[in-house]
């Protein structure tokens, strides 16, 4: 079990975390660049030090400034795959695998069974005299990760593995993450800007904003419940916070047609009966029930309509077949639609949209 | 009409520049001829101060070297107080004129010398010997090994550092076989300015350790020497060290790891893969 309570200023920037992790768990951070992630890996590592707080890893405490203790790096057992590998350039596949064993002072027959060993398992034994130079950026991510996890590491760190990576093989090497990081035993802490990794491979999700951990929670809270406007922007859903004003009877499921006064205007949705009495609800719409048009849609109840600015459009993915459209207004809607719809529609930047969504796609959480 | 004048600048500084720099080295080369040469070479004073040369810089070399990494470590990786002037310290031999170096050391280590007081009571007696010789050397080589050293060190990216020690490298085991292999081009470079420096020093040697044939006589004074008696034998030493200059900076341009001297833009691309 790991847990972390650590604050520490940087200039202007200010980190202060506090979380606690399970054996066996994979944590995804996510974080603007600049938010903190970074340094919580470093932290952790014992590459910096924090400026009050406790580290402690399976009852060891690896940072505690009330008792001074402050263990290095080297005698952490952390695994750290950092943002571009950094495979060391002098030495072959098997050196790189075998550095840390050397270093620890393993004797050669056993650094070399496990260097093997540990290359197989990823897939890379048959690079094992090749040097970093000539590899492809997915088979430097491998031996990295081989590097790393050849010494049983308690703690796994990876800074945003794949961003080194072209999108194709990011997408080929997920699924594959996915199967080594279950089969380790060791606690992952993955960070990461990218929305699909981290539904992908977290366990739990953390979001850090400007130094502190906003959300941490599993994969349906952040889809539900995400509970700030980057996470939601991050998730790519729109989030609008709300008071019920009205109720209108019983649905079958237990839901009832709610009106919410929201900064957008007032919402329809079906909300869940609920006896508690509160009225302050979320809501979260997925940008692919936006409905994009010209003229006001026809009123009714059930139906939401709102009009707006059109700021940006752009292709999602990236050169995809589908739009991401937002619309200005606080908070902005993104709405995600076919590309022929923006071609029909003759949309363009800084024109006037009406944006419409049913009742009964409007996620609400009390 | 600006580019004309421009061009006009230049070739009259590459003219000026070739005479000065250039003109001496073809005068020396075309005044004696291999065979000369070659007679010249077996004399005693030339054969003497050959080998007295390649020893005592080959030794100044080495202890270049062994006290220059740590410093140059030092330097490169870490952050104190009055480090600028640690620096300044280390450079000033490069700017320092020879013969300053020499009266220095010839206070420092001379018999009424601050260190050479208590070494004459334990009857070391430095000046004028053969180790004096390898001292001065040493004192005008070091600046370029630490200058060389600490920027190919600081040229190691820290992420290598940093991945090491989480891979139970302690920071001795870092500096072994991380940074030092990585910086090893610099390394190599710095030495061999090094040599090159030891072998033509002239004016600490002649100051503190004197020009003793055999003893402190290395091929720079020799030259000097025979300039008062015989001309042409001067001539055939000066060309035998130009000859061995030519060699070393050659050797450091065009051996595999040569890029680090001249080129660093070499080394920038070799970081990008």
């Amino acid at each position: 079990m790991l847990a972390v309570a650590v604050a520490k200023r940087l200039g202007e920037f200010g980190l202060d975390m506090s979380f606690d992790l399970d054996d066996g768990t994979t944590l995804v951070v996510v974080g603007e660049s600049g938010s903190g992630k970074s340094t919580l890996l470093r932290l952790l590592a014992g590459l910096q030090e924090p400026d009050s707080g406790t580290i402690t890893l399976d009852g060891k405490p690896y940072f505690d400034r009330a008792a001074a203790a402050h263990v290095p790096p080297w005698e952490r057992s952390i695994g750290f795959v950092p943002q571009d590998y950094a495979l060391f350039p002098h030495l072959t596949v098997a050196e790189n695998v075998a550095f840390g064993l050397r270093a620890a002072g393993t004797g050669d027959r056993e650094t070399r069974r496990r260097v093997m060993r540990s290359l197989e398992q990823l897939g890379v034994a048959e690079l094992t005299t090749a040097y970093p130079r000539t590899l492809s950026g997915g088979q430097q991510q491998r031996v990295a990760l081989a590097r790393a996890l050849v010494l049983e590491p308690h703690l796994l760190l990876l800074d945003e593995p794949m961003s080194a990576l072209d999108l194709n093989t990011r997408r080929s090497i997920r699924t594959e993450l996915r199967r080594i990081l279950d089969s380790s035993p060791c606690i992952t802490i993955y960070v990461t800007h990218a929305p699909a990794e981290a539904l992908m491979l977290g366990d739990r999700i953390a979001a850090i904003e400007d130094g502190r951990v906003t959300q941490i929670g599993s994969r349906d809270d952040f889809l539900r419940r995400p509970q700030s406007q980057y996470v939601a922007a991050f998730l790519g859903v729109n989030l609008l916070h709300g008071r019920i004003v009205e109720r209108r009877g019983a649905s079958s499921e237990g839901k009832s047609l709610v009106r919410v006064a929201t900064l957008r205007g007032e919402i329809w949705c079906s909300a869940p009966q609920d006896d508690s009495g509160g009225t302050d609800v979320t809501l979260t719409i997925a940008p692919d029930v936006v409905c994009l048009s010209r003229e006001r849609p026809v009123d009714g109840v059930g139906v939401n309509a709102m009009q707006g600015r059109v700021i940006e459009m752009a292709p999602e993915p990236p050169r995809g077949q589908r739009m991401l459209v937002t619309i200005d207004g606080e908070p902005v809607i993104v709405a995600e639609v076919e590309r022929e719809v923006v071609a029909a529609l003759g949309l363009r930047t800084g024109e006037m949209i009406w944006a419409s969504f049913d009742a009964n796609q409007v996620q609400c959480e009390v | 009409m600006r580019s004309f004048a421009l061009r006009f600048v230049v070739a009259i500084a590459i003219a000026v520049l070739l005479v000065i720099l250039a003109l001496p080295l073809v005068a020396l080369l075309v005044r004696v001829s291999p065979g000369a040469l070659w007679h010249y070479v077996r004399q005693p004073i030339v054969v003497e101060a050959l080998k007295l040369s390649l020893l005592t810089s080959v030794i100044a070399t080495i202890a270049v070297v062994v006290l220059g990494v740590p410093v140059a470590y030092l330097l490169a990786t870490h952050h104190f107080r009055g480090k600028r002037l640690v620096e300044v310290l280390v450079e000033l031999p490069i700017v320092l004129p020879p013969t300053v170096a020499g009266v220095g050391l010839l206070l420092a280590f001379g018999r009424a010398g601050i260190a050479g007081r208590i070494l004459s009571a334990a009857g070391i007696s430095i000046p004028f010997t053969t180790l004096a010789v390898v001292i001065a050397q040493l004192f005008v080589a070091t600046p370029y090994f630490i200058a060389a050293v600490v920027a190919g060190l600081r040229e190691v990216e820290p992420r290598y550092r940093d991945v090491a020690m989480t891979l139970r490298a302690t920071p001795l085991h870092v500096f072994r076989r991380v940074l030092l292999p990585i910086a090893l081009p610099s390394v190599l470079a710095g030495a061999a300015m090094s040599w090159a420096r030891a072998l033509g020093e002239f004016g600490a040697t002649i100051t503190f350790a004197g020009n003793l044939m055999g003893r402190t006589q290395t091929m720079p004074l020799a030259v000097y020497s025979a300039l008062q008696t015989d001309l042409d034998s001067a001539v055939a030493l000066a060309v035998l060290l130009i000859l061995f200059s030519f060699a070393i900076l050659a050797g450091l341009r065009f051996a595999p790891w040569g890029a680090a001297i001249g080129g660093k833009e070499r080394n920038a691309r070799g970081r990008r893969r």
